[in-house]
């Protein structure tokens, strides 16, 4: 992973000094510029924006080097360089606290000095703006090493001061991955608090604000109970939990209900994934180990279904941001036959894990042919996710055609955002720093500045840049921003609003078998909040609905992508098994349909959409006989109890 | 004994209230009762860890304390953690009079907790670290915390 080092500038006409500076500096990785006079110095800072460092010597041949400091720092207003300044003469208290005090030098350094003592102050000065900075790039990388200590981690968690929900699937893979033990406390924005426990690579736990359990549910809509015995044990006057008393009353395995209750948690887990900032804190612990539980592999499952449902591809753009340019290499725990692979996201993307084995960046499969967007950035912030892969170091562009297409596609997201936006957008992918190394980060994104003032990538680098800072500069202004972000708010409230209440209008049509008018309100829908609650079973609905049976095949795979976007906590109520039916239906396999028609009329008895296609269904096969019956159906049909 | 130790003792208008272990969803507090006490001292070297259930257990415990001078000694990570995170997770007539700060050494691989005293390592202005802190084999250590961090609470 390409770790940015400082850029320093060193001025020091001592030719000794200087070039052991240089050396030792150069070393350790930074980027080293020289000067033995002013004037020089002065060239270097002139051509060199974003120095970070300046060691300057205090008495220097045209002018001392407060001066030039102080000169420095009048000149170029936007630099933002620290001071350490050295002398081999001027050793005294005195002046070394009043020359500190008047440059804001970060050290002094009397000559001769011990080099460690060089790189000691730049770590220590560069630490917390790096630490900051790359915080975020830390965190998902952290699968680059092959061990990760608990200290690492907790350091990693620690240094991050905010992250979005979206962030926490990754958060779980990594401390299922290093088979961590501990409490991970989650801080919502609205002061309270959930929890996941891990023991030994295990969630045991999961303590969120939302206790509703589905239990009943997802009994019925697994098979695992009947809605009757479901009914009955919820009326049971003793009060017992659901589960005992089917279990006591042999009408539930404690093997099924252990599986439900791994559901329940799934669910659970599901509620934290939201889009919305909050803290973390991981405490290690001994945790004592419980069941059921979430291990490594059931979690692959999990993480797969929520990052293909429940993250939005606007927000993987963002955070991919800052990796569109970087070589995608396989981690050390990659392996050809990982269980991963084979889950459909990463199916969908035909010859992705061999295109991985040639240096290939985000932005060169974004441009694969028959690769959709979403299954490239939710495919790979999965194997992200998994450990299997990480970004190494950033790859030069191939050519100016292709950073042009990368710079116009940035532009393209910047023009429609306000500078609250834009901050927010170079905030998610570039780490949550300081906004002078959020704007340094982002540009770095956009390549070389180019040469040709007259060409069309000279003029997009520009206006990208123009955007940035216009952005940058508002947000030091806290007016500003907060009209920015008031504004902001109040639109997506309002999309939101209206989103909502145009679902109402698409549920009217759709019990009206207006297909075609619930499929065009839904698009705007989509445009208007990506998040809606049941917009994909919505817009599955409404596709088999009006489906042409010439077309079948194309819509069963368009409504397959929806199923596969439709979030496990909306998979419990009478909707879900309804569109799975008329899914089957529409397959041809009407003894799956008629079972989930029923299945929802069982979780919502007055639902009529799914009561009228049992009786279509009846009225088709009013002469169906056992021997077309479903082989299950037919023998509960011998042997039920009277 | 459970996952939690709670040994409380009380002298003249003073409560004393020692605690080890973990604070979890098994923690039942109202056997410890803090009410009616004008001064409560709490003493925590001992505890390990809290999880979020016990976060809000321990929020609602301390709210039965009413307006009780609390004084919380020798807080490890876990808790100064909460207090830094969590509103109200030290009441408002609550003060940390001790607190454990982890030190590390890079080559070595060391940690230490070193106890922080306020008037000595720190006061409501800030921190005052030891001018040096070393480990078994004389290394010098490091403060391992993020100071704007974990300090925020003396600002509170």
């Amino acid at each position: 992973m390409e770790q940015g080092k400082s850029k320093i500038l060193i001025l020091e006409d001592d030719e000794t000094v200087r070039n052991s500076l240089k050396e030792i500096l150069s070393r350790a990785g930074h980027s080293v510029f020289t000067a033995s006079r002013p004037d020089e110095a002065n060239g270097i800072l002139a051509a060199n924006g974003g120095l970070e460092f300046l060691f300057c010597d205090c008495l220097l041949p045209q002018m001392t080097g407060l001066d030039f400091i102080k000169q420095a720092r009048a000149n170029y207003p936007a630099a933002k360089f620290k001071v350490v300044l050295m002398s081999g003469i001027y050793t005294d208290k005195a002046f070394i606290q009043e020359a500190t005090q008047s440059t804001q030098a970060v050290a002094f350094m009397k000559k001769p000095f011990d080099m460690e003592q060089v790189l000691k102050i730049v770590k220590k000065e560069e630490a917390p703006r790096r630490e900051e900075s790359t915080a975020r790039k830390k965190l998902y990388q952290m699968f680059a090493n092959p061990t990760v200590t608990n200290r690492q981690k907790r350091k990693v968690i620690e240094s991050i001061e905010e992250v979005s929900g979206f962030d926490l699937p990754f958060l779980y893979s990594l401390l299922v991955e290093t088979k961590s033990s501990g409490y991970l406390n989650i801080y919502n924005a609205d002061g309270s608090v959930s929890g996941i426990s891990f023991c030994n690579g295990n969630i045991v736990g999961v303590d969120v604000d939302d206790r509703t359990t589905f239990l009943g549910e997802m009994l019925i809509q697994s098979g695992y109970a009947t809605p009757k015995d479901v009914q009955e044990a919820l009326r049971d006057k003793n009060n017992r939990k659901i589960g005992n008393y089917l279990i006591q009353n042999n009408q539930l395995s404690p093997h099924a209900f252990d599986l439900i209750l791994m559901e329940q948690m799934n669910i659970r887990l599901v509620r934290t994934i939201v889009d919305q900032k909050i803290r973390v804190n991981f405490a290690s612990a001994e945790v004592e180990m419980s069941n059921p539980s979430i291990d490594a592999d059931t979690l692959s499952y999990y993480l797969h279904d929520w990052i293909a449902s429940k993250i939005s591809v606007n927000w993987l753009k963002s955070l991919y941001v800052m990796w569109a340019g970087n070589i995608i290499v396989k981690s050390p725990t990659f392996r050809d036959d990982h269980p991963a692979l084979t889950m459909s996201l990463v199916k969908s993307l035909e010859g992705l894990t061999v295109k991985l084995n040639n240096q290939v960046t985000l932005t060169q499969l974004l441009e694969i042919k028959g690769y959709s967007e979403v299954a490239v950035y939710k495919a790979i912030h999965f194997l992200l996710t998994k450990g299997l892969v990480v970004f190494a170091q950033k790859a030069a562009f191939a050519n100016p055609a292709e950073q042009l297409k990368v710079i116009r596609k940035i532009h393209s997201e910047l023009e429609r955002k306000n500078s609250y936006e834009i901050v927010a957008y170079m905030e998610t992918g570039t780490g949550g720093a300081s906004t002078e190394s959020i704007l340094s980060d982002f540009m770095s994104l956009l390549g070389e500045e180019p040469s040709d003032s007259a060409s069309e990538i000279y003029s997009y680098w520009h206006k990208v840049r123009a955007l940035a800072e216009e952005a940058v500069n508002a947000s030091k202004d806290s007016n500003k921003i907060d009209q920015f972000r008031q504004a902001s708010q109040r639109s997506e409230a309002e999309a939101k609003l209206k989103a909502t209440s145009l679902m109402e209008e698409v549920k009217k049509a759709l019990q009206y078998t207006q297909f075609a008018k619930a499929l065009e309100i839904l698009s705007e829908v989509a445009t208007l909040n990506p998040q809606m609650h049941q917009l994909h079973l919505y817009s599955a609905w409404a596709k088999l609905g009006s489906v042409d049976m010439s077309k079948k095949q194309f819509v069963l795979k368009e409504v397959e992508l929806e199923l596969l976007q439709v979030p496990p906590d909306e998979r419990y109520d009478t909707l879900f098994p309804f569109v799975i039916g008329l899914f089957n239906k529409i397959k041809g396999d009407v003894v799956a349909a008629r079972k989930s028609f029923e299945k929802s009329v069982a979780l919502d008895p007055s639902f009529i959409p799914a009561r009228r296609e049992i009786s279509i269904l009846s009225s088709q096969n009013k002469k169906q006989d056992v021997f077309n019956m479903d082989l299950k159906q037919a023998i509960s049909g011998f042997f039920k109890k009277r | 004994m459970g996952k939690l130790d709670v040994k409380m003792n009380k002298a003249a208008d003073k409560l004393t209230v020692q605690m080890a272990g973990t604070i979890d969803e098994d923690v039942d507090f109202s056997q410890f009762s803090l009410g009616g006490n004008p001064q409560i001292e709490v003493e925590l070297s001992g505890l390990k860890s809290i999880n979020s259930c016990g976060i809000r257990e321990w929020i609602k415990w301390m709210g039965t304390a009413g307006p009780a001078q609390i004084s919380f000694s020798n807080c490890p990570k876990v808790i100064v953690d909460q207090i830094n995170m969590v509103d109200g997770f030290l009441p408002a007539t609550g003060k940390v009079s001790s607190f454990f700060v982890p030190y590390y050494n890079d080559d070595s691989g060391s940690e230490k907790n070193v106890l922080f005293r306020y008037g000595t390592e720190f006061t409501e202005g800030g921190v005052t670290p030891p001018a040096s802190v070393k480990d078994e084999e004389g290394n010098e250590m490091e403060m391992d915390v993020i100071e704007s961090k974990y300090f925020k609470f003396l600002k509170k």
